[in-house]
């Protein structure tokens, strides 16, 4: 702002008129010429140009300091658009030491732009964020706390942890926003360190300024998650809190959109839904809160229809009360009805956790269901296959699993690609009408997996793992019971396809056996392990 | 089992098997060999799980922000989590790729590699962040809105060419609203006054630079 203003002045004066960034002429002509490149070779050869000619200046001595924080800037630039520029990293970190607030400002935001956490320069960084932090300019407190929370990692924590400690009582809202932050950050990093100020959060939890307790519901919903009924004491604060933020009790500032402090809204929600799963009283507390936010929210506006999904997000996770699951449903109706791709997405992923609770919830959504699922939207499409896995039974498996296999077919993804294999194998495992069945389904869909995708690493391996798996479960429980008439039909089927392989691949003579059968097989299973198990079964069938 | 290279070689396995197949009993030779064959294949299915796992095991809210230009140009990026220099143009390259040839009424959520990339056009940026799938999409697009606005209220009426050649300030910016991957300040009004302190305690350092330099050359 202060070079634009100084821009702004020499403008007044009648000067070159340079443009409003401050920065010197070349730095526009740089980035006017990366932008008119017509190449990405050619953008290459420009910025190495660049980092060349700022790698001389650089080292040169007695760099004038606004000079040299120009050439920072640029390093930035060039490191942002993927080129190395690690000769300066030292001249950065120099210049956090500096003590003039922007100069400083911009050290410390090339340092953690430049740096990770684990980087060597990091120790002489320390230092200087531990001065920083006790600086009695607060903005000089700000910009170490930002820097802390990339840079400081497991062996640092302690070198700054009383100071930041001591911060959550700073005079200044920005600066106990940010040192929550900064200690949430450090029990990421290292829970153990940080396990004994555990109860600060609790005490910024109730900090007069809604900013300090926005923040500290994120450390809050980390403790949550991991030990749930340590904080099931905080219901009723983090009710009453959520009360009084639907009430419109916050100051205006934190409206957003019509809406009042609704990201506060939504954290509050996620907190409640995880402290209230599974527990009848705690959720009793919640139910008065979720029905009126469920009345109030603006459903025009994306933020009010964020806000009406982690409200049904939340009632489907704690304990069931019959008028707010209802209130759900019907806002799971809008969202399906929606013209918006958005909205429908919402719309699966809510009927999604609805029908753990009630499977026929599904029913009078089938048709919009289906619309989403032949949608050319593929995010949409993939979400629909989502839901289809939940609601698979052994009813509609086959025909679920057919659909699925026919858009695993389409798609180029082989990451996704793998993720529906493995899906396809669950559901025809847990839910496959007979043995039969899934023997069948298990050859003739290998051979199709296969001769598909060539390129199918471990995760293609996993996929011929998990049926071979079960064939020889199946085979080994057919063993394991004494009843004949449809084990034997089992055993015998699966036996012969054993057969039929180790005839291709072993030139072992059983019998008769059929090509087609053995190249499925040998398709099937690439895998050297597998190939020695079953040996080793046919094995045991023959000697048995 | 050793693994090598990411491939597991048998050798082990196989010694066992052999015993296993000379061993007495016949009911111990089979289940034996179930035994095994299951523990492979657990082996096997957890590598694919665990690699899921590792990526639970940290999770933040957002783990990058990306801004791009129609023609696939890099304006903006922050990393909230660690990609390597080389990872970051991959990541670039194929969200890119992903992105920018998606139509306009389509979701604005893709998937990516089991996470999720929330993305919004505003002329001709547009503005990706990276998330855990269980997060809420529509927030983030919220939160993605709420960045916008306050640029444009800082800029007066952003437009690209702000962010080219002011790309610095607005990773001040970014860095009051974001914090290590969490939304960090809701209130535009907040935001604005911070950065705006930050500004004029610069300029009058400036000023009070300029004038004491001024001073010491006219003493001399």
């Amino acid at each position: 702002m202060e070079q634009l203003k100084t821009i702004g002045r020499e403008l007044a004066m009648g000067s070159q008129g340079g443009g409003w960034t401050g920065q010197s002429k070349e730095f526009l002509d740089l980035v006017k010429s990366i932008g008119e490149a017509r190449s990405k070779a050619e953008e290459d050869r420009i910025i190495l140009r660049e980092i060349e000619s700022l790698r001389r200046r650089i080292a040169e001595p007695d760099v004038p300091r606004r000079r040299m924080k120009e050439y920072i800037i640029r390093l930035v630039y060039a490191e942002m658009l993927g080129h190395d520029a690690s000769f300066g990293y030292i001249h950065a970190v120099k210049m956090t030491h500096d003590d003039s607030l922007s100069l400083k400002r911009t050290g410390y935001l090339a340092v953690t732009l430049f740096l990770s956490d684990d980087h060597d320069l990091i120790i002489l960084i320390v230092n200087t964020i531990q001065k920083d932090l006790r600086s009695d300019n607060y903005l000089i407190v700000c910009a170490a706390l930002t820097a802390a929370c990339k840079l400081i990692n497991e062996e640092t924590i302690p070198a700054v942890l009383p100071q930041v400690v001591d911060l959550l009582a700073h005079p200044k809202e920005a600066v106990r926003k940010k040192a929550v932050m900064a200690l949430h950050r450090f029990y990421q990093r290292s829970p153990a360190s940080v396990s004994h100020l555990i109860s600060n959060f609790r005490k910024r939890l109730c900090d007069n300024d809604p900013g300090v307790m926005g923040a500290t519901l994120c450390p809050l919903f980390d403790l949550i998650t991991a030990d749930v009924n340590s904080y099931k004491d905080l219901v009723i604060s983090f009710v009453s809190i959520l009360k009084q933020v639907a009430e419109r009790r916050l100051p205006k500032a934190y409206d957003y959109h019509q809406m009042a402090a609704p990201f506060i809204q939504i954290k509050l929600l996620k907190i409640l839904a995880l402290l209230g799963s599974g527990d009848k009283q705690a959720s009793g507390h919640i139910y008065n809160v979720l029905g009126d936010i469920f009345r109030k929210c603006e459903s025009s506006s994306n933020i009010g229809n964020a806000v009406l999904y982690e409200c049904i997000c939340c009632v489907s996770s704690i304990y069931p009360n019959a008028k707010l699951l209802d209130a759900a449903a019907e806002s799971t109706s809008k969202f399906l009805k929606s013209e918006s791709h958005n909205l429908k997405y919402l719309g699966i992923d809510a009927l999604g956790r609805l029908i753990k609770i009630n499977p026929d919830v599904a029913e009078e959504h089938q048709l919009a269901v289906i619309d989403c699922l032949e949608d050319p939207d593929d995010t949409l499409k993939r979400k629909t296959f989502e839901l289809l896995y939940k609601m698979t039974k052994s009813t509609n498996v086959e025909v679920i699993v057919d659909r699925m296999i026919d858009y695993m077919i389409s798609i180029n993804d082989n990451h996704y690609k793998t993720e529906i294999a493995s899906r396809c194998v669950e559901l025809a495992e847990q839910f496959a009408p007979s043995n039969q069945w899934f023997i069948q389904f298990s050859v003739s869909n290998n051979f199709t997996f296969q001769t598909m995708n060539k390129v199918f690493e471990h995760a293609g391996d996993l996929v011929n793992v998990r049926v071979a798996h079960n064939l020889m479960r199946l085979i080994a429980e057919g063993f394991g019971e004494d009843d004949e008439g449809a084990d034997s039909q089992l055993r015998s089927s699966a036996f012969n396809i054993e057969l039929l392989f180790l005839h291709s691949e072993l030139e072992f003579i059983y019998g008769n056996s059929t090509h087609i059968a053995a190249k499925i097989l040998n398709n099937i299973l690439c895998n050297k392990f597998l190939k020695m198990v079953l040996i080793f079964y046919s094995c045991m069938c023959l000697f048995s | 089992m050793v693994v090598h290279k990411g491939h597991i070689t048998f050798r082990p396995l196989r010694s066992r098997i052999i015993a296993a197949v000379k061993s007495s009993t016949h009911q111990h030779k089979f289940l034996a060999g179930i035994e095994i064959s299951f523990e492979v294949s657990d082996l096997l299915a957890g590598r694919a799980i665990g690699k899921r796992g590792e990526r639970n095991s940290r999770s933040k809210m957002i783990h990058f922000v990306i801004l791009i230009s129609r023609q696939g140009k890099v304006r903006l990026t922050k990393w909230y989590s660690p990609y390597q220099q080389k990872e970051r143009s991959t990541v670039i390259r194929e969200l890119s790729g992903l992105i920018l040839t998606r139509g306009p009424k389509l979701c604005n959520f893709v998937e990516w590699k089991g996470y999720k990339v929330v993305y919004r056009r505003y002329a001709s940026l547009y503005f990706c962040m990276c998330i855990d799938p269980d997060d809420n999409e529509l927030e983030i697009l919220e939160i993605i809105h709420h960045f916008v606005e306050i640029l444009d209220r800082y800029f007066g009426s952003v437009c690209e060419l702000d962010l080219i050649f002011n790309f610095h300030k607005a990773y001040y910016i970014l860095d009051e609203i974001l914090i290590a991957g969490e939304l960090q300040e809701s209130s535009k009004k907040a935001v604005a006054r911070l950065i705006a302190a930050q500004d004029s305690l610069v300029e009058t350092a400036k000023e009070e630079a300029g004038s004491i330099s001024n001073m010491i050359s006219q003493s001399i």
